[in-house]
């Protein structure tokens, strides 16, 4: 029977108007009973189902397309059988493999588990790196990251890791003036003061003492090498050693993105920056987020720095931030691309401040030179942040200090703050992040405020955290409260990185009917084993009320946690 | 001559009550065949050890035409070859995740470890596909892969996606778009009509296409027709299949509107000789309805 329906279903479908009503009946009948179900090939008035006509295709077309020899009227593939028959012997043998005996149970293969971006966490390369032909696959790529063994890409993977482990919380309080150490990953760091580098500094500490005041010897007599200079010879308490005060000054000029000439006049930058986010109600606290691991790191003045990480730091931040116009920034020279690496194409950090400066691993390779890995974050007065991963390699000889290599990518954190703002419709468009905040904080409509008649609206999402360019934003309205599930609409901007969402509209705030508005992301592309979704950045109801950062912990209200050792002094 | 008139009678109402006690069981209660694996170990490749991740990434760097040297991981000869010869590449195919099924280290030799797992992928159209493998390896820098066996896991339950097109639409069709499963697709998606959300009114000649989104098995039988009911008895004739390699479309010329009263297209599929001896009946994955108003509500359960 078998073959007498592969028979039928094989006639030209011009012909098959000519077959007996009957036979294609039993044939249909006993197609299904025979075959268990499978679907019958037989003629439509035979069995007629309502609604449904064969066509004659080839009176249509003339000759239709699907009747060559790739198509065919079975439902079969063929083929002999041979990779079916190998694929259950694989599977046989997977099964009862004694070399598969003991298994693990599902629970203990985790330990071994490998250090990566965790999903809630992402790394991209910056411009500059994105453009370098040497570059090996980079970490952005989700195609490709798992194939990146270098040395650097596991240490940008474990800054990763320690960011979402600690969350961002914690990187808030370093702040400014606070460094954030790891002394499981920091062999080096023996105690405050003591590090492994002194021993082999001995001859460029004793150049620096023998500095004479003006410029250092040789042709470039610039404006840092004055500042150095002059902040080596009257930053803080006369016993501080002249290599503190220079890493200071470095550290301090790296902050604020100049060199102030008093300690009061770099807290006066960022008080005012502070301030500037406090107006545009764009400060309130981060999430605390992550697994706090006591004993994993430690938080502690920037002070407490080794000299020589906060003066490779601080001159790593100036190159970042492109003030080579100043000179360069001795003791610190950075060989070949090592500066150029530094450098993203169209952004150097303007009106940022170094607000957290985490030193995650620090360790004397085979070769003698220091193995240095940072967490750096920034953040500017309109509330953006963005974060770094840094991996630097330096040598300190009698000449000074000279780094290697450098490599840098770009973090997205664990969890991405925004700000909503819901404004009359019809706002001058402005050209950037800071302007556009700037003139919806100045027209904002609370739902409290407003009429509850219908209005025009435009409705901004100033997302404050750094997204890599696969990133998604939307706005999107639902008539449930909570989870990314709504009406998408409205276009999207991004201003290197920080994005905002816009939507246009005409509603009731304060209506008879509530609805919620919700900034949505999606913080990367797909990453191979990871199932990354759209999230709920922040959501504002139409009756008032407000969520506009995901919280997962209790947080005080009207307390600028972005600069905690500032708080007291505003 | 009399004694033998009921015979026939006798035998329409055999046929009639084993059709109609047929007909009780739905097709889409057959149970849903399984590869006989052990309980996967992790599932996604954070939870893999850093060595089965670093193996894995070199089988996909070798099939896509590398050496594995990209990951860290050398290749014996033998297993090189086991590699390169297995035919077995998935071009335009990106690797999405790794499933571990075995992961284990022999006694005697505590360094050397044989995982068995599988490579999962997709393309830009989102058709899927992976690859089962054993390896054994040791883990002693560079790792070395001395034993490699790697064969297509075939899809046993396909995702089935069906699109309608005008019939006129193909009357110039690019031979080029009739060779490969994912040419048609993407020329079919182009013409398809947007009957759910705008159906266009009336009767007319379509082409209903049905596209096996996952691999499967030279031998596995996918088959579509019509029905006045999602468990009704269903038509297939005229249909027309592609099979391009594990790669399944069927098309279904008809004339038909999306308004009240159309039928439902049904897709069936019964996996091959990979789950054990071609047997029991095909399981419906795929129900259908062009009543724009009957899919429109039944939403994503499309």
């Amino acid at each position: 029977m078998a073959d007498t329906l592969a028979l039928e279903s094989n006639t030209r479908i011009g012909s098959r108007q000519k077959a007996a009503a009957n036979a294609a009946v039993l044939a249909t009948v006993l197609g299904g009973v025979l075959s268990g179900g499978m679907i019958a090939q037989a003629k439509a008035q035979a069995l007629p189902v309502a609604g449904f006509a064969p066509t004659d295709i080839e009176a249509i077309l003339g000759a239709w397309p699907f009747d060559g020899p790739e198509f065919s009227a079975t439902s079969l593939g063929g083929g002999d059988g041979t990779a079916e028959a190998l694929l259950k012997e694989l599977i046989t043998a997977i099964r009862s493999d004694p070399r598969f005996v003991p298994v693990l149970r599902p629970g203990d293969i985790a330990q071994d588990a490998v250090l990566r971006p965790p999903p809630d966490s992402i790394l991209w390369p910056s411009d500059a790196q994105a453009d370098a032909a040497e570059v090996p696959p980079p970490l952005g790529d989700p195609g490709a990251w798992i194939l990146d063994n270098r040395l650097q890409a596991g240490l940008h993977r474990s800054n990763a890791l320690m960011l979402a482990a600690v969350g961002p919380a914690a990187l808030e309080q370093a702040g400014v003036g606070h460094s954030f150490v790891s002394p499981a990953l920091s062999p080096a760091i023996a105690n405050d003061s003591q590090t492994l580098a002194f021993s082999s500094a001995r001859g460029l500490v004793t150049a620096m003492e023998a500095l004479a005041s003006g410029c250092v010897p040789g042709p470039d007599c610039t404006a840092i090498n004055r500042a150095l200079v002059w902040a080596g010879r009257d930053f803080g308490p006369a016993e501080t050693p002249i290599q503190v005060k220079i890493g200071q000054a470095l550290i301090d000029a790296a902050s604020v993105g100049g060199f102030a000439e008093t300690p009061a006049q770099r807290l006066a930058m960022m008080t005012a920056r502070a301030g500037q986010r406090r107006q545009l109600k764009v400060t309130l606290a981060a999430a605390a987020g992550g697994t706090q691991t006591p004993g994993l790191y430690r938080i502690e003045p920037v002070e407490a720095l080794p000299w020589e990480i906060a003066t490779v730091l601080g001159a790593a931040v100036l190159e970042m931030r492109k003030l080579e116009r100043a000179g360069p920034v001795w003791p610190v020279t950075f060989d070949g691309t090592a500066a150029q690496v530094l450098k993203e194409a169209d952004f150097r950090y303007q009106n940022f401040d170094l607000s957290a400066v985490a030193v995650t691993r620090y360790q004397r390779a085979f070769s003698g030179a220091m193995d240095l890995s940072a967490i750096l974050t920034f953040v500017d007065g309109g509330g953006r942040r963005g974060i770094a991963s840094a991996v630097l390699s330096f040598l300190i000889s009698g000449d000074g200090i000279q780094v290697q290599s450098a490599d840098l990518v770009l973090m997205a954190a664990p969890e991405t703050r925004v700000r909503l703002v819901i404004a009359p419709a019809g706002l001058s468009a402005s050209a950037n992040f800071s302007g556009m905040l700037n003139a919806a904080v100045e027209h904002e409509v609370t739902p409290k405020t407003a009429g509850s008649f219908l209005q025009n609206f435009e409705i901004s999402a100033f997302f404050l955290d750094r997204l890599p360019p696969d990133a998604q934003v939307q706005i999107r309205l639902a008539a449930d409260q909570g989870g990314p599930v709504g009406f998408g609409v409205g276009g999207a901007s991004d201003f290197d990185g920080w994005r905002v969402a816009r939507m246009d509209g005409a509603f009731a705030l304060n209506g008879p009917s509530e609805f919620f508005i919700k900034a949505v992301v999606q913080p990367g592309g797909p990453v191979p084993g990871f199932d990354r979704g759209p999230e709920v950045a922040g959501e504002v109801s139409s009756l008032g009320a407000k969520r506009e950062f995901l919280t997962t912990g209790p947080t005080p209200p009207n307390e600028d946690k972005t600069f905690p050792n500032l708080a007291a002094g505003e | 001559m009399t004694p033998l008139r009921p015979f026939p009678i006798l035998l329409a109402a055999i046929f009639v009550v084993v059709a109609a006690g047929c007909a009780q069981v739905p097709v889409a209660e057959v149970p849903l065949a399984r590869y006989d694996l052990p309980t996967p170990l992790a599932t996604t490749q954070i939870n893999l050890p850093i060595d089965a991740v670093r193996v894995a990434a070199a089988i996909v760097d070798r099939l896509d035409g590398g050496t594995g040297a990209a990951a860290g991981v050398t290749f014996t000869p033998d297993a090189g070859q086991a590699v390169d010869g297995s035919n077995i590449g998935l071009a335009g195919f990106d690797w999405r995740n790794t499933v571990l099924h075995q992961y284990t280290a022999q006694i005697d030799t505590p360094q050397d470890r044989v995982a068995a797992g599988e490579l999962r992928f997709d393309d830009s159209q989102g058709r899927r596909a992976a690859i089962f493998f054993t390896v054994e390896y040791t883990t002693i820098e560079p790792i070395e892969v001395r034993q490699i066996a790697l064969l297509p896991a075939f899809a046993l339950d396909p995702a089935p996606v069906l699109y309608v097109a005008p019939a006129e639409a193909f009357g110039q069709i690019d031979a080029a778009d009739l060779v490969s499963q994912g040419a048609l697709l993407a020329a079919v998606a182009k013409a398809a009509v947007p009957w759910r959300t705008a159906p266009p009114p009336g009767d007319r000649d379509y082409l209903i296409f049905v596209f096996l989104m996952d691999q499967v098995s030279d031998s596995a039988e996918f088959s579509i027709g019509v029905s006045s009911s999602p468990g009704g008895p269903v038509y297939g004739g005229g249909v027309r299949y592609l099979v391009d390699g594990g790669w399944r479309a069927a098309v279904l010329p008809g004339r038909f509107s999306f308004g009240e009263g159309a039928p439902y297209v049904i897709a069936a599929f019964r996996p091959g000789s990979e789950v054990g001896v071609q047997a029991g009946r095909p399981r419906t994955i795929g129900s259908f309805p062009l009543d724009a108003a009957v899919a429109l509500a039944a939403g994503a359960n499309l």
